[in-house]
């Protein structure tokens, strides 16, 4: 009897557990512009990536788009006068007026920990908050957990819209945000500038992210594989989450372009046995192959040291896409890994000497608790700092309804980092991939940090969207050709 | 399609987590024969252990084995705690109303990780057999090549392995040899009456608390090292599969379910070797695929009762 309430009781508990399965100063001037230096698919893959890519060589080549940039420069470049970044206005006054509010949805469950980059978005926001605020008004940052499941992302948008009333969406990064209410923000003319994650996130017209997404990400690890020599076969690695097929065919389309075999294999997360899964992904590739994986740093640090403890890291060529970009995921492997996992970064390091670099490390120590710097991190530092830069362009004087924060967010088509490999633009397009240009990093056990180990280089155009995103940065003015 | 050399890695890897289920399932057996109560917050006492394991060498509180002591005193005295004050107040609750007490400790517990560590960063400690691999390479040709059986291994796998097996030995000699051990065993067969001949029920049960603490501690730190990181829901949740062997062992016999353990490691692992997708897709669902077939095995002969009466 009692055995058979206890099957019962496991019986349930298994269901249960199934069930949860530069800034800019707007410099404003064209020495940055470029266009006609975008390398083509052919050569992108195979080539040695190009260095930070300067441009002087076709500074004319293409339309500059001087009298279309947006009003980025002045209080809205976030710059002090000295050149160092600081938030906001930089007063270091707190804003105490109505406050602005601007939401976000995000993917936060065991295995996909995306309030990672929401944390750092708030972080921002504080620290805007304690220099001034937007012309006085703080902004109110509130962000919804969609848990991975529909229904509730669905409610999760209603609820920011309708009842919140924000005036703009940053640093959502969720799974399905997207898919299910991407289309309700464009009816309700919400604009947002998120952490994309699915492939609907980089084909909306109101919606750009900082990032490239796991897909252009994985593309561009797989790309750097291939330069290190990958051989035979490539075995893309990935989540089961919905939609996460996505991330994986920019490196099946490498792989048939490169004459290679290719594999996808899904790995249900938390993973609780690496050792298993690491031995299955090492035999699928073969002897020098290539690998890419895609995981969030908690799973990665457990495949790393599987690997590690199976002794076959240097059976074949790893890459990952840019969440592996975590000083956690440096610090805890061994020096075994060193300059072996070939991470797409996305944005230049986090030890860089730049301001806004230098900036995102003390904003994450003062209002991010500590947290580790990383990818995820740059990503919400950035929607913070772009939104916050959108919303001081209006002036102080302005009326922070949606419609005109909307317009504010489309204007932007310049907004330079040190953390880009070229400036970031959202304009008015069809769609958005306005981060396509790629950094390769490596752990390195001796400084527990990751070392920068390729110059910036072009991700390879291997599909419809990532053409018409270049072919509309020239045309348009956007970016480096802004 | 599959060779030795190819599956014997994953054996060895599916040995050292059938040994950490082996361990669990002898700590949730023991207690439950001894107590009447399957412990659900076995993993997540485990868990919160390691964390304030993790916490000591990350901050450098104290020297790495002290971190680890802490673990298991944290865990042995959380769960004697447990045991002495709150588990009395479920004593004559049916046997669910005790399982649901321990499963709201879990929560409790998780709940409090969440909120003093932040559970979605890496957290990575390594126990010092986690660093050393062994390297077993058995029938190899005569320039110690091309072996038959060819795998790597960590000293914390083996560690597992052997930790089970004298875990499982040493219960075995307690309950037979001791007089603690024969108290237990007499109030695992009838409380009251063990109760009406002397036998300190409270101060035995207390004894069985504690044990099954100081395994549970035992159990987190090795989980860690197996999982690759402090996981803290998966860690929580362990629990659940390793309740599989206890089901198979019938909640009584506990060689039983030691090999039981073993078993479903292995098969979880070898599932994983396979060069067909779906067996590896399904791999996790092997502990409750075996729960539910012993289940039903058990089952098979007993009267089916309709409007009070019997048929087969």
């Amino acid at each position: 009897m009692k055995l058979r309430r206890y099957g019962a009781a496991l019986a349930a508990a298994s269901l249960v557990l199934a069930a949860c399965g530069g800034d800019d100063e707007e410099t404003g001037g064209a020495d940055t512009a470029t266009a006609s230096a975008e390398p083509t698919a052919e050569d992108t893959a195979s080539a040695e990536p190009t260095a930070e890519p300067t441009a002087e060589d076709t500074a004319s080549a293409e339309p500059t788009a001087e009298d279309t940039a947006p009003e980025v420069g002045g209080e809205a470049s976030q710059m002090s006068a000295d050149g160092e970044s600081v938030c906001g206005l930089g007063t270091g006054e707190e804003a105490s007026g109505d406050a602005i509010k601007i939401g976000a949805v995000v993917t936060a469950i065991p295995g996909i920990a995306f309030d990672l980059i929401t944390n750092q978005t708030r972080a921002y926001f504080d620290c805007v908050n304690a220099n001034g605020g937007i012309y006085g008004h703080p902004i109110e940052y509130i962000v919804e957990n969609d848990e991975l499941d529909p229904a509730k992302a669905g409610a999760a948008a209603a609820k920011l819209v309708e009842s919140d009333n924000v005036v703009a969406l940053a640093g959502s990064t969720s799974i399905l945000d997207c898919p299910i209410n991407g289309n309700y923000y464009t009816e309700q003319s919400i604009y947002a500038v998120i952490a994309g994650v699915p492939a609907e996130c980089f084909g909306l017209p109101n919606v750009a992210a900082v990032n490239m997404g796991p897909h252009y990400s994985a593309l561009g690890a797989a790309q750097a594989v291939v330069r290190a020599g990958a051989a035979g076969k490539m075995v893309a690695v990935t989540n089961t989450a919905p939609g996460s097929e996505y991330n994986n065919t920019g490196v099946e389309a490498l792989a048939a372009q490169e004459g290679l075999d290719y594999e996808s294999v899904f790995v249900e997360t938390p993973i609780s046995d690496a050792d298993t899964v690491i031995l299955d992904i090492v035999a699928k590739a073969g002897e020098g192959g290539g690998v890419t994986l895609t995981f969030t740093p908690p799973e990665m640090i457990k495949l790393m040291v599987a690997a590690e403890n199976q002794g076959v890291i240097d059976d074949v060529i790893w890459g990952s896409a840019t969440p592996a970009n975590d000083g956690s995921v440096a610090q805890a492997v061994g020096p075994d890994w060193d300059g072996k996992l070939l991470i797409n970064a996305e944005f230049e390091p986090t030890d860089k000497d730049g301001p806004d670099t230098r900036l995102y490390a003390s904003i994450s120590e003062e209002f991010g608790g500590g947290q580790p710097l990383g990818s995820f991190g740059q990503m919400g530092f950035l929607a913070g700092r772009i939104m916050t830069s959108a919303l001081l362009s209006m002036g102080a004087d302005a009326e922070f309804t949606r419609d005109n924060v909307s317009e504010a967010i489309k204007g932007i088509t310049r907004f330079e980092s040190d953390m880009f490999c070229k400036p970031w633009y959202f304009g008015d397009l069809p769609l958005h991939i306005p981060n396509n240009w790629d950094i390769t990093v490596v752990p390195d056990s001796a400084s527990g940090k990751m070392v920068k180990t390729e110059e910036c280089f072009a991700i390879a155009e291997l599909d419809d969207p990532l053409i018409q995103t270049r072919a509309a940065e020239i045309s348009e003015g956007l970016g480096e050709n802004g | 399609m599959l060779d030795t050399n190819q599956l014997f890695p994953f054996l060895m890897s599916g040995l050292g987590f059938g040994a950490v289920y082996a361990m669990s399932g002898t700590g949730l057996l023991v207690l439950y024969r001894t107590t009447g109560v399957l412990n659900f917050s076995f993993g997540a006492i485990g868990a919160f252990g390691a964390s304030l394991t993790w916490s000591t060498i990350e901050n450098e509180w104290a020297p790495d084995w002290v971190a680890y002591l802490i673990c298991i005193a944290f865990c042995a005295l959380i769960t004697l705690g447990y045991g002495v004050i709150l588990a009395p107040r479920y004593a004559n609750r049916d046997d669910l109303n005790k399982m649901l007490g321990t499963l709201g400790l879990a929560l409790i517990l998780l709940g409090f990780m969440f909120n003093l560590w932040n559970t979605e960063d890496a957290r990575v400690f390594r126990l010092p057999t986690g660093t050393r691999r062994m390297q077993i390479e058995w029938f190899c040709n005569a320039e110690g090549k091309d072996c038959v059986f060819d795998a790597r291994i960590t000293y914390t796998q083996v560690l597992a392995v052997v930790f089970a097996l004298v875990v499982a030995a040493g219960v075995t000699i307690y309950l037979q040899r001791t007089k603690m051990g024969t108290a237990m065993r007499a109030i695992a067969n009838d409380r009251e009456v063990a109760s009406l001949l002397g036998i300190p029920v409270r101060r035995v049960e207390a004894a069985a608390w504690l044990g099954s603490g100081i395994l549970c501690g035992i159990v987190g730190l090795l989980l860690v090292d197996l999982f690759g990181s402090l996981d803290v829901v998966l860690m929580t949740w362990f629990v659940i599969p390793s309740l599989a062997p206890v089901l198979v062992g019938r909640l009584r016999h506990l060689w039983v379910a030691f090999f039981a353990a073993f078993a479903i490691g292995v098969v979880e692992a070898e599932l994983n070797a396979s060069t067909w997708d779906w067996p590896s897709l399904y791999r996790k669902t092997t502990a409750y695929v075996v729960a539910i077939g012993a289940l039903l095995w058990f089952a098979r002969k007993r009267n089916l009762v309709i409007s009070g009466r019997s048929t087969r």
